[in-house]
């Protein structure tokens, strides 16, 4: 019989075998072969080599060395892009830290608490001192500035004292009002 | 005569095997942060379809291997660059793709001429009795191999598109959004690739 104007064009028959047609056209498309030998025969064929396919080319497991040679070249990955800082990060130190007895451990721990808390009250001691030294250099400082003459040592003994003012001098309205 | 337009599939469906697409979306967002378990349930989620797809590409189960393998490598260094997550498949398959024409390029293997092997199984089919069962197994096998070496003798894109739709079981328009054909490109490449097989087949075996 030979193909008629009804029939569907070769492609179409090619998309019902992949299953690519809708319900309704899949449908038509199977009465159609049904009385039509024409693209029965076209059908067959294009079948023929689906199934030759399916037959001769088998789905195959991949082997499983695949997998443990890939898991580890990925983690080896992992490895090689991480940042340098990031081995000393705290997550990884205390991993690492982990490994060793929970005693040890505690002793360690004890031990950095105790040189970190006498470090801090050195440290403390040093920054007291120094403060000490810069407020005698301070007060050094102002009885330079204050020019003297026949002083005591208290630079703020007005009684008696003759001033050497200079601008800065905050007692100046007093002195002069005497 | 079956007349069901429904493919056979040949991968082997399991529950735990259908792909969820919320799934793969939490998998690849686990896998982009890091997570070595993650990528690891992408790889055996994948890794059946993707090696079968290159063995059939490349014919040696060797190489399949390899490309297998540099596939995946390539997935996970460039995922974080992967931005939609429901295409994820069809990016796999690209990769994949890439990496068999790589291999192609540095191999350049000539794929094997039906005039080269058909006289192997004409004199086969002459000097031995083809009634009993192993001679038939024989034939089987004869023909298998030379309908491979049809399907090598086929041009690539040809050849390429068969397999995805055929053996992947992968839709016309996945298969177009992998290849970056349209879709009359891929029905017509699959339509000619079956019509040139079976035009060679046929020829084969009436000349037995």
């Amino acid at each position: 019989m030979a193909p008629s104007n009804s029939c569907p064009t070769e492609i179409r028959l090619s998309e019902h075998i992949d299953g690519e047609l809708s319900e309704n056209a899949s449908r038509e498309i199977e009465e159609h072969l049904a009385h039509c030998e024409a693209c029965n025969l076209v059908y067959s064929s294009m079948k023929a080599t689906q199934d030759l396919l399916l037959e001769h080319m088998p789905y195959m497991d991949p082997p499983d060395s695949m997998r443990q040679e890939l898991l580890g070249t990925i983690s080896q990955l992992q490895q090689d892009t991480r940042p340098w800082h990031s081995a000393y990060s705290l997550p990884s130190l205390w991993s690492s830290f982990r490994i060793f007895p929970l005693k040890s451990r505690t002793l360690a721990f004890a031990s950095i608490f105790v040189v970190f808390l006498v470090a801090m009250i050195s440290v403390y001691n040093f920054q007291r001192r120094i403060d000490d030294k810069r407020t005698l250099a301070q007060i050094e400082r102002i009885k330079t500035e204050w020019a003297v003459q026949d002083l005591s040592r208290n630079p703020f003994d007005i009684n008696g004292a003759r001033l050497q003012l200079n601008s800065e001098n905050p007692f100046r309205p007093y002195l002069n009002e005497r | 005569m079956e007349t069901t337009g429904k493919r056979r599939s040949p991968l082997p469906l399991k529950k735990a095997e259908e792909e969820s697409s919320d799934r793969i979306d939490f998998q690849v967002d686990r896998a982009k942060q890091g997570d070595l378990g993650a990528f690891s349930e992408i790889y055996d989620q994948y890794v059946g379809r993707i090696y079968n797809y290159i063995y059939r590409m490349v014919g040696s189960r060797e190489d399949a291997e390899d490309i297998t393998q540099d596939t995946f490598r390539l997935v996970y260094t460039n995922l974080k660059y992967l931005r939609d997550h429901s295409h994820f498949i069809q990016w796999l398959y690209k990769i994949a793709r890439n990496e068999v024409y790589k291999n192609r390029r540095k191999t350049r293997v000539k794929p094997e001429s039906l005039e080269d092997s058909s006289t192997g199984i004409l004199q086969v089919l002459k000097s031995e009795d083809l009634e009993g069962n192993p001679e038939n197994k024989l034939l089987s096998v004869e023909l298998g191999k030379k309908f491979k070496a049809v399907l090598d003798s086929l041009p690539m894109n040809y050849k390429e598109t068969l397999i995805l739709a055929t053996l992947q079981e992968l839709s016309y328009h996945e298969i177009s959004q992998i290849l970056g054909r349209s879709l009359s490109s891929v029905k017509t490449d699959v339509y000619r690739a079956r019509i040139i097989i079976s035009e060679k087949m046929r020829k084969y075996l009436t000349s037995r």
